[in-house]
């Protein structure tokens, strides 16, 4: 009895799954196909991206501590229409 | 003993071992060690580290509620390129506002509120994150991705604890690349964002800056 149960499990090892090396292979054929998303690798300042307010410019400092207080849990963080 | 008896010590064995490795179950919002002992003197506290706020759970990537409501406003994220580059102040505002609700945080969470326009790590990664996953990526039925979709009112949800490893690579397999794809439509896998060779931390760093100190996360209800 144990030397079957052994010897399906032996069995069921050798045919399960990709060996390694073709786990290996399709990854790298993957990879070398399609890449990472453009950005995941972009040579970009993201300190630059985190300065300012961008193209909007100027914000009024007293609209941002608006919305810091309505931002509170509990609170509606959404402005007037 | 006769082989009947072995087989069901073995299957007990094996269950008694399981029930040691679950382990234990934590209340919503339940602050927790969440990274592995490296972790514990590489991890930047001024962008995470320890100082991310209670883990949330890993919940199923969803449709966004949050996306509905910006294009109820004509505002459609994945059309509109780097978040820097937004022109329209109250449009601006209006998307600041779902990153608030998405994350279950105040505007501090990331903004220095003696300088708003002062660069934080944590500026740096909501525009890496708006550029790589809510332009680039959508679900698997095509509807858009947006911040609600994976944060779910967590700052930080993904189990990186030893103990949970096995657990979260599942989820990501499950959840990131089974039910996400590439705008672009190319082939998607872990590669898509971890890259060749594979780069778990993959967030933009910035040198920590004078002075900062980020704030601890003020969540709001934790799904």
């Amino acid at each position: 009895m144990t030397k079957w149960i052994l010897a399906t499990l032996f069995l069921a090892g050798c045919l399960g799954g990709q060996s390694a090396e073709a786990k290996r292979e399709s990854k790298l054929a993957n990879v070398a196909q399609n890449g990472p998303l453009p950005v995941t690798h972009a040579e970009r300042d993201w300190k630059k991206a985190a300065t300012g307010h961008g193209a909007v410019g100027n914000i009024p400092a007293e609209t941002l501590t608006d919305m810091e207080q309505k931002s509170a849990p509990g609170a509606s963080v959404k402005t007037e229409p | 003993m006769n082989e009947r008896a072995h087989i069901l010590l073995a299957v007990g064995l094996i269950a008694g071992m399981s029930a040691c490795l679950a382990g234990n179950a934590v209340a919503p919002g339940t602050s927790t060690r969440n990274g592995s002992t490296t972790s514990e003197f590489i991890a930047r506290p001024w962008s995470g580290g320890s100082n991310e706020g209670p883990l949330g759970f890993t919940a199923p990537v969803s449709q966004s509620h949050l996306y509905q409501e910006l294009a109820d406003q004509g505002i459609h994220p994945e059309t509109m390129g780097p978040l820097n580059e937004i022109k329209d102040p109250k449009t601006l505002l209006t998307v600041m506002q779902t990153f608030s609700q998405a994350l279950g945080v105040r505007c501090s969470w990331c903004h220095e509120t003696s300088d708003w326009a002062a660069p934080t790590p944590r500026k740096a990664v909501a525009a890496f994150m708006w550029d790589s996953f809510v332009a680039q990526m959508q679900l698997v039925d095509g509807s858009p991705v947006y911040c609600d979709s994976c944060h779910h009112q967590s700052t930080v949800f993904l189990h990186r604890n030893p103990s949970e490893r096995i657990s979260l690579l599942g989820y990501m397999k499950d959840e990131y690349v089974d039910h996400l794809r590439r705008r672009d439509g190319k082939q998607h896998g872990c590669g898509t964002c971890h890259g060749n060779p594979a780069n778990l931390r993959f967030l933009p760093r910035m040198g920590s800056p004078e002075g900062y100190h980020a704030p601890a996360a003020n969540p709001g209800p934790q799904p």
